[in-house]
């Protein structure tokens, strides 16, 4: 325990470091990331209060609504807990090279596990936390809380992140001891398709709307989230919790609250056992992958290669490949990529099930771009996860490309011409699909398609561009990459950028399907916000293009 | 000191050490050479406690390697071919660091931690975050280190990796020292030079096996031919 203790006083030293460093950082860099949290924080806080404000006046169900909104979210919060326990605990534990460094000093496998745990609740937790702010603060302003309400929810987040961990971790070693590491992957992916069949399945088909009684609604709406009620889940003890102090009934807060602790250091206690006994078997079998033959004589992948060795010359394409085979060949990141690309695929293929009107032109033009929106927002998120990193990610190996015989920049060129094909052919088809579900007319169609192209050639640039102007070299992980000051400047720039021209696009649309504008007027109008748009996303595209080429051609390898 | 019994260490179908039985006696400095994936490194994390044998057994100092883990690594001291500092510390909170790690005295500490920088150059960049130094003042940092705490046994995985001529020339005096001193140091590296000068004993493995094991004559006398470490390990690694 002492030798725990003292790895983290060394651990928060270095932390302090990190946070001083930031004052020693560009002055953009600054501003983004200041921009970035007080923008989260305050923005964050302002919608929520409205958005909480309104429900909570919905009357007379507005505080039931409310009241059910805290268990979804903390549900929500739970389940993405464990998730990320999971994912980062395999890191943690497993992967990273601090791993093995402390393997071989004279620490107890207890404490080393202990230190870890511990790391793995604070790293998979922090986000989280951050983001929950602005949730809970407008939450008790909206619903008049006590000064006690912000304390006791600040007191009853620690035994809920220590749950969370605790699963997340126990699923972990029990899946890494149980299942031979040869299945591994055939468990993963039958337990993605069973669980994308459970989410698809469990997905209400609007059947509110055969009463237009309130009360039957509501009810119909509350009844699928019921299951967050549920009086064995963490999170509906969590909530109670909360709702239990905003009523000033601290007798039933802090027997929820001692029920979470208890399990809280129950679990902790088990797992602490049981899995520090199993670690350095794990830890030494999970290092063990021998020289596996990884080459499969797949024929299509092969025709492929033919193809573009012909169209381009062989040395882009050996990148191209090279970039393509270490992505699939890398669990963490293909398995993340299918979680991002499924939940929005399941997200437009649920749009059948939305009853509202589809005749009306208002609600189609809304949801349209809606959808197109959140479409965006998606590959946004997955450019920057995946598509940022990817000069990074070539760490102390950059030089393999600076040798190449060539011009530096085509490497930014040919990274940019395969992600912007890529990001096309994934968001293309879904904006298709959205627009067919819905019975977009023809401008609709024309409109969105245009707009998905612009998003995915100028989100590729900015992912690229800014990728090769801010690389992490030092970096162990793309996730680490990401976190960085150039990841989040990509996520701000393209959230923005998304909001601007998904908001003129709407627009236009809203224009086009609404107002009863004489035909010249509206070519002019449609005309003009096409070509402020084209522009917009050229210049975007340019610019980032532009600073990333100058960074590769200075940079010394 | 360090003794390994028969051991196996297999990564699916592939063997990567296979019986494996190896006596190093304390003082002794051993060095482990082998072309390219014999199992080197391998046995060198399994020494560590980093890898486990598929069978067999590791004693050091007496002790086994897996069942009184935290006692031997006290004794033993690893240093890596690509080591790991933490990036945010600074050279001496580093030592400190190790320091509390192995619960030493704070006087002596202090004292050892002295006696190291000075003897690696290293006084100079005490107080530097570690970032901002190059991989070679890195590598002088992990060597010191690796002596600070007394070691009774040093592993050490291709040593000279990234110094210059004066720190490579001060760690092959500073092991040579401390082998005579009493320290068993297991030495793995592709430098044939570096073997010939250092070593007490030598042992050659290939494809998992120990082929060869002895001093500069006893291995000559195997091939029954003369001429430098290079030759006969060229000669023994060819005709297996």
């Amino acid at each position: 325990m002492n030798k725990t203790l003292t790895l983290f006083k060394y651990r928060f030293i270095q932390a302090i470091r990190k946070v001083i460093d930031f004052k020693n950082d560009p002055l953009l860099k600054q501003l983004v990331i200041s921009f970035f949290i007080f923008g989260y924080l305050f923005g964050g806080f302002f919608l929520l209060y409205k958005f909480f404000n309104f429900v909570n006046s919905i009357t007379p169900v507005g505080g039931i609504i409310l009241d059910r909104l805290f268990y979804v979210y903390f549900f929500i919060l739970f389940i993405m807990l464990i998730v990320s326990s999971l994912i980062i605990g395999y890191s943690t534990f497993f992967r990273i090279r601090e791993t093995e460094f402390l393997f071989y000093l004279p620490l107890k496998i207890s404490e080393l596990w202990l230190y870890k745990f511990i790391k793995v609740i604070f790293m998979s937790s922090w986000a989280f936390l951050f983001l929950s702010i602005p949730v809970v603060i407008s939450f008790g302003i909206v619903k008049k809380a006590d000064i006690y309400y912000y304390f006791l929810t600040a007191i009853s987040l620690f035994p809920f992140l220590v749950i969370t961990s605790c699963l997340g971790v126990a699923v972990l070693f029990a899946f890494l001891k149980i299942v031979p590491k040869k299945y591994a992957k055939y468990f993963l992916t039958f337990f993605f398709m069973v669980m994308i069949y459970t989410i698809f399945q469990t997905i209400p088909r609007g059947t509110y709307y055969e009463s237009t009684n309130i009360i039957f609604i509501i009810n119909t709406l509350l009844k699928h989230t019921d299951i967050t009620l549920n009086k064995f889940l963490p999170s509906s003890w969590m909530a109670g919790q909360q709702l239990m102090s905003l009523e000033r009934d601290y007798k039933g807060f802090f027997s929820f609250f001692l029920l979470s602790l208890s399990n809280a250091l129950f679990m902790t206690v088990n797992i602490y056992y049981f899995a520090s006994k199993v670690y350095p078997k794990l830890y030494t079998e999970e290092r063990s992958h021998g020289q596996k033959k990884y080459y499969r004589n797949i024929k299509l992948f092969q025709i492929i290669r033919k193809i573009m060795d012909r169209l381009f010359p062989r040395k882009y394409v050996a990148i191209i490949t090279k970039d393509f085979t270490s992505f699939v060949r890398d669990p963490m990141q293909w398995s993340q990529f299918l979680v991002f690309f499924g939940l929005i695929f399941l997200y437009v293929i649920n749009l059948k099930n939305m009853k509202y009107d589809l005749d009306d032109p208002f609600w189609k033009n809304l949801i349209t771009f809606f959808n197109l929106g959140a479409v965006c927002l998606t590959l946004a998120t997955l450019n920057t996860r995946f598509i940022f990193p990817l000069i990074s990610i070539e760490g102390q190996r950059i030089w393999i490309l600076g040798m190449i015989p060539g011009r530096r920049r085509d490497i930014i060129y040919i990274k940019y011409f395969y992600t912007a094909i890529l990001s096309i052919i994934m968001i293309v088809p879904l904006t298709i699909l959205s627009n067919f579900i819905i019975r977009s007319s023809l401008w609709i169609y024309f409109l969105s398609i245009l707009t998905a192209l612009l998003v995915s050639l100028t989100l590729s640039a900015i992912s690229v561009g800014l990728g090769a102007l801010y690389p992490d070299f030092k970096a162990e992980s793309p996730s680490e990459i990401v976190s960085g000051f150039g990841g989040t400047l990509v996520l701000v720039l393209s959230i923005m950028y998304i909001v601007a021209v998904v908001g003129i696009e709407g627009y236009i649309g809203h224009v086009l399907v609404i107002t009863k504008l004489s035909t010249p007027v509206l070519w002019a109008l449609f005309i003009t916000a096409i070509l402020v748009i084209v522009s917009a996303s050229f210049i975007t595209s340019y610019l980032s293009l532009k600073a990333g080429i100058k960074n590769i051609d200075d940079m010394d390898f | 000191m360090i003794s390994l019994k028969n051991v196996r260490k297999t990564f699916g179908d592939k063997i990567a050490v296979e019986g494996l039985n190896l006596e190093i006696k304390k003082g002794e400095l051993f060095t482990f050479l082998g072309p390219n994936a014999a199992g080197k490194t391998t046995t060198i994390k399994m020494i560590t406690g980093l890898l486990r044998p598929t069978s067999g057994e590791i004693f050091i100092s007496g002790m086994s390697l897996y069942k009184q883990s935290e006692k031997v690594k006290k004794i033993v001291s690893y240093i890596p071919d690509f080591p790991y500092l933490y990036e945010k510390l600074t050279p001496i909170e580093m030592f400190m660091f190790f320091k509390d790690i192995y619960e030493m005295d704070v006087d002596l500490a202090k004292t050892k931690m002295e006696e190291l920088l000075e003897l690696f150059d290293l006084t100079e960049y005490k107080d530097i975050l570690i970032e901002n130094l190059s991989h070679g003042i890195k590598q002088r940092i992990v060597i010191a280190l690796s002596f600070f705490h007394d070691p009774d046994v040093i592993v050490i995985d291709e040593p000279m990796v990234g110094l210059d001529p004066k720190t490579a020339k001060l760690v092959k005096t500073v092991l040579k020292e401390n082998s005579k001193k009493g320290i068993t140091i297991f030495l793995s590296t592709h430098q044939l030079g570096v073997a010939q000068e250092l070593a007490d004993r030598i042992g050659i493995i290939n494809e998992g096996k120990l082929i060869a094991c002895g001093t500069l004559q006893e291995i000559a006398s195997l091939v029954e031919k003369k001429g430098s470490l290079e030759d006969l390990f060229l000669e023994i690694t060819e005709n297996k």
